[in-house]
């Protein structure tokens, strides 16, 4: 075959065809591609840590508990095992709260009061449903995997002075719509890590319902890319109710045995 | 020196006119400004502990503004589909009012309410329902969650399940633009779902509040009907194009100018003062009749329409000058009142007496020397001797020659049954009371109060010393025994809430659903760690409504069947001992909430009113005294005023009529007008005196002119009033009779037996010189009295 000029012209387009898609996707990753990496940047193996949740409502009146909490995650890479032990106040010192975590059914729960010296099982919740009192659902806990939200990339923006990408979330079917209580998210997340830096959520009826902002991150593995959140605010604009949670004392090295996760050790107040 | 002043208004009259209409116009213009609004937080003595509490809760707990929606089935019970989808449109539809206060929206439907129930694991917190159930098995499911929680019973589910309810709260804050547009747009939602199927009902304070304003807004066509009473009587008392239209100019010009400054200033008007327009068109058409009567006299003399004008401002002038700032001075002392309503009431009759006199002394002179002299048949047929001057020769006959035996006699009769009447007296307020018994309010509320605790609200706040103070066992049990005794000892308290019955409700989960463990928790750490797990699957303004978010402070809410004061008052002063037993140290109970608010300005009324028309007595007293330059003087003027008052009071103690908001006013208005009665009266019995000295003449005269003219305002003021007994508000109806009343007896009193005793007692200051000892003569007459 003889290679004419046509020949060439057609092979220069095709190879130019393909360096610009390369680089195009080398410069802009698709909006599923950023989610799902921001989904994953969080799924630490181990990790203890102490934290403090300040609850605040629209009266300005706190709540201030503090835990120190357990994580495992388990091997599919999605679901953790967290075993939550409060602190303070007084009053709910030494309860103890366990939840194992199924991404595709429904977690399972327990409670330990030792006023009670009882463990209860907990009946599954609602994602939508507020995780103890917080502004955090407990499908905020638990992230829904990545293709439950259709996302879009609205554009990018400097926040704060960090190069992020604006992506929008939608439910992907009106079941998902109701049994997470989001119409939208819009997440602002962070080109140099994947994490979020802010999240806008507007509710069923398409109502502004929550901002969260996550101003302090840490990378807790760097071999790993993992990353996590030292302090998360979020704001309830419809209730005026807020929760602040800051992690301290993190600590990834130390193992954690999955005998840790049972109702037994719940029992052990410690 | 007056006489100039008034030459100098005829002279430059069109000026004066003209400055007197561009006043007119600017002060109307300002009336658009003027807003009708019922705030029941005006009629409240902040100050009341009751309020204070009140307003605390309001603050932490919300619960003021309440809207109680009843869902009633037209067959079987409200456990079908079709009526739970209609309680489910019309919770989603209230939730999306401006002004709701989402949180504390409560039904079947609501996301507050939760099935906490016991299972063999542990406690499961779920929605009541989430979705309507379809399928009987769903539905019996639902059926048994709702009766398995005893707090929703007779609270959002009648105990007959035949009428459930949805209760919505709003906020009265700054974007609070009054109840109507709250009622309207709850009717909105509820007119779709009104059909064969279901009966609905709606009712609680806003929507009472909403009607109130409803019928204070009637108030405009009242004020015209009134007008055109007023008309009506006056050509009827004087027969001519003057006599009819002067003083009603007078009137709509003072009324002008009071709505005029009440629009400069921002004073909103409400249902206390929707009817004062009524009282200063009175008042002012009192004392222009004063003087068109004498102008008629002195025109009849004079043959000139100018000097006439002259000389009936030169004399009654001073005469109404006196009445009306006393008037004024009078209506301003209600200022010390504790309610503001009562306050701005008294500040805005105030300005349209005033305007009343300014008018008078400026406009109406000038506008009476401009028109045209009456006519020789108008002037001969005022003349004509009607009814009137035939019932007050009879008076007078009375007087000069039985010595006023027969008018002693009757007031005595009349005072025997007006202590009667007084000692019947009843105070209460009841809101609903203020409605007729076919009004909606009242329609409604009968089949609410069966379906449910009770329309009217009661309150106990408990707050603990510090924070977590609440989950204090003993603290949780003080409640817990308060809301029994409640329950137990007032067949009226129809239904208690308070979050012990939540606390109770999560320990009997927590052990199985064991009946045996349906009680209180022992340990402070078992109830935060109830509350906490709570958490774990509730909302977190689930409690918002029964605790605060500290754990300080906590409400026990109770639910009445009636917003009777009375009642209220009973239970709360047999209630307080009782909470003083059950709470530990450092708690403190206050009362609160739209009864016991009630029961405050019950409180106050009744101080108040006394003290108002003690006020207004004292001020009048003062001021006549001193213009009249007789210590004593004072005191005849507060013959028919005394009188007065003692008619109101016992009129309503004998027709049944409460003590309230609404007819406590009463007194202190008939005494304003009826003041200015005994003044003109007096002051032309002076004239006459100074003129010829003889007393019987003196009298008979006084009776024919400012008698006459006495009976031309009580009719007009009385009939004015009168008006408002077509109004569909209670409260305007026994405002309306009352006045009528205190104008009857007023007027009365003013023209016979304050005549009488004069004639009896001759003193100084309206007789001159030549009578007796005054002092001995007093002396006399109250054993003549008595006799």
């Amino acid at each position: 075959m003889r290679l004419t000029s046509k020949h060439i012209f057609v092979a220069i387009m095709l190879i130019g065809a393909a360096v610009m898609a390369a680089s195009a996707s080398a410069e802009e990753p698709s909006a599923r591609d950023i989610m799902e990496k921001n989904f994953y940047v969080t799924k630490i193996k181990h990790m203890l840590n102490d934290s403090t949740m300040t609850l605040t409502n629209d009266k300005g009146q706190l709540r201030v508990r503090k835990t120190r909490s357990v994580n495992l995650l388990q091997p599919n890479g999605i679901d953790g095992k967290i075993m939550i032990r409060f602190v303070q106040p007084g009053d709910i010192e030494g309860t103890g709260y366990l939840q194992v975590q199924h991404y595709d059914g429904e977690d399972d729960m327990w409670i330990y009061l030792p006023a009670l010296k009882k463990v209860r099982r907990l009946v599954a919740n609602n994602k939508k449903d507020s995780f103890v009192g917080s502004d955090f659902s407990y499908g905020d806990i638990l992230q829904p995997v990545v293709d439950t939200y259709k996302h879009t990339i609205v554009k990018s923006e400097a926040l704060d002075g960090e190069d992020c990408w604006v992506i929008e979330s939608v439910p992907v079917s009106e079941q998902i719509k109701k049994d997470y209580g989001y119409g939208k998210k819009t997440s602002w997340i962070r080109k140099s890590n994947f994490m979020e830096k802010k999240i806008d959520f507007l509710d069923a009826a398409g109502r502004p319902l929550k901002t969260m902002v996550v101003p302090e991150i840490v990378e807790v593995d760097a071999a790993t890319h993992k990353w996590w959140a030292l302090k998360r605010e979020i704001n309830n604009l419809q209730t005026g109710h807020s929760t602040l949670l800051i992690f301290e004392n993190l600590d990834t090295k130390k193992p954690v045995g999955d005998d840790f996760f049972s109702t037994r050790y719940l029992e052990r107040e410690k | 020196m007056l006489r100039r002043y008034a030459t100098f208004i005829v002279r430059y009259r069109l000026a004066v006119m003209l400055v007197a209409a561009a006043i007119t116009i600017f002060f109307f213009t300002k009336i658009g400004n003027l807003r009708v609004v019922v705030d029941p937080n005006d009629n409240l003595p902040q100050e009341h502990p009751y309020v204070v509490a009140s307003n605390a809760i309001e603050r932490i707990f919300g619960g003021r503004n309440l809207v109680v929606i009843g869902v009633e089935s037209a067959s079987g019970d409200v456990f079908q589909p079709n009526v739970l989808e209609k309680i489910q449109r019309i919770t989603d539809g209230v939730l999306e009012i401006p002004g709701v206060i989402r949180s504390n929206v409560i039904s079947l439907a609501a996301r507050k309410a939760k099935d906490i129930v016991g299972t063999e694991e542990g406690m499961q917190v779920r929605q009541l329902m989430e979705t309507v159930p379809q399928t009987p098995a769903e539905i019996a499911k639902l059926k048994k969650a709702v009766y398995a929680n005893p707090i929703y019973i007779n609270s959002i589910v009648s105990q007959d399940a035949r009428m459930a309810l949805i209760i919505v709260d709003f906020r009265s804050d700054k974007s609070f633009r009054g109840y109507r547009p709250i009622k309207e747009q709850v009717e909105a939602v509820l007119d779709k779902e009104r059909d064969n199927r279901v009966t609905i009902y709606l009712g609680g304070i806003s929507i009472n509040l909403a009607w109130l304003e409803i019928y204070s807004q009637q108030m405009v066509a009242l004020f015209f009907t009134a007008l055109a009473i007023v008309i009506v009587i006056s050509y009827l008392s004087f027969w001519s194009f003057q006599g009819t239209i002067v003083p009603v100019m007078t009137g709509l010009i003072s009324v002008i100018w009071g709505l005029g400054v009440m629009g400069l200033l921002n004073i909103p008007m409400d249902t206390f003062n929707a009817t004062t327009p009524i009282l200063i068109m009175a008042v002012a058409h009192g004392h222009s009749v004063q003087i068109l009567k004498r102008y008629y006299e002195e025109y009849g003399k004079l043959h000139d329409s100018s000097a006439a004008v002259i000389e009936s401002l030169a004399r009654v002038g001073p005469v109404m000058l006196t009445a009306g700032s006393m008037a004024v001075a009078s209506f301003l002392a209600l200022t010390v009142f504790p309610t503001l309503t009562i306050r701005v009431f008294g500040i805005f009759t105030a300005i349209g007496v005033l305007a009343a006199m300014i008018v008078e002394m400026t406009f109406v002179p000038a506008f009476r020397s401009m028109i045209p002299a009456p006519k020789r048949y108008e002037v001969e047929r005022e003349r004509m001797r009607d009814i009137f001057d035939r019932f007050l020769e009879k008076v007078s006959d009375c007087i000069v020659g039985g010595g006023g035996r027969a008018i002693f006699g009757t007031v005595l009769a009349g005072l025997t049954l007006l202590a009667i009447g007084i000692h019947l007296l009843n105070i209460d307020n009841s809101l609903k009371g203020n409605f007729a018994p076919d009004s909606q309010v009242r329609r409604d509320d009968t089949p609410l109060n069966a379906g449910m605790g009770g329309t009217n609200t009661l309150y106990l706040l408990v707050e603990g010393p510090e924070p977590d103070s609440i989950k204090n066992p003993a603290a949780l049990r003080a409640m817990e025994a308060v809301q029994q005794h409640l329950e137990q000892t007032y067949s009226l308290v129809g239904k208690t809430q308070s979050l012990a019955d939540f606390m109770k409700k999560m320990n009997k989960a927590m052990h199985a659903d064991n009946p045996k463990e349906d009680r209180l928790p022992d340990t402070r750490e078992l109830n935060a760690q109830y509350l906490l797990l709570y958490s774990m699957s509730g909302d977190p303004g689930d409690f918002d409504t029964y605790v605060d978010y500290e754990y300080k402070s906590a409400v026990i809410w109770a639910y009445l069947k009636t917003d009777s004061t009375a009642v209220i008052e009973q239970i709360v002063a047999d209630l307080r001992p009782f909470l003083a037993r059950q709470f530990p140290p450092g708690y403190k109970i206050s009362i609160g909430g739209g009864m016991a608010q009630g029961a405050a300005l019950n409180e106050v009324m009744v101080q108040g009113k006394l003290l108002n028309v003690g006020m207004i007595a004292a001020s009048i007293y003062v001021i006549s005294s001193m213009v009249l330059r007789s210590a004593l003087a004072g005191l005849f003027v507060l013959i028919p005023l005394t009188l007065a008052v003692l008619a109101n009071f016992g009129v309503m103690g004998l027709a049944g009529i409460r003590l309230d908001i609404g007819t406590a006013a009463v007194s202190a208005m008939a005494v304003g007008v009826g003041a200015d009665y005994a003044i003109y009266l007096i002051y032309r019995l002076r004239e006459e005196m100074a003129k010829h000295g003889d007393a019987d003449r003196a009298l008979r005269t006084t009776l024919a002119t400012a008698g006459k003219a006495v009976m031309f305002v009580a009719l007009a003021v009385g009939s004015g009033y009168s008006v408002l007994m077509l109004g569909g508000l209670g409260m305007h109806q026994r405002l309306g009779f009352l006045v009528a009343v205190a104008m009857v007896v007023s007027c009365l009193a003013a023209i016979a037996l304050l005549p009488a005793i004069l004639h009896r007692l001759k003193p100084r200051f309206a007789f001159g010189t030549g009578g007796a000892s005054v002092a001995a003569q007093v002396q006399g007459a109250g054993i003549e009295v008595r006799g």
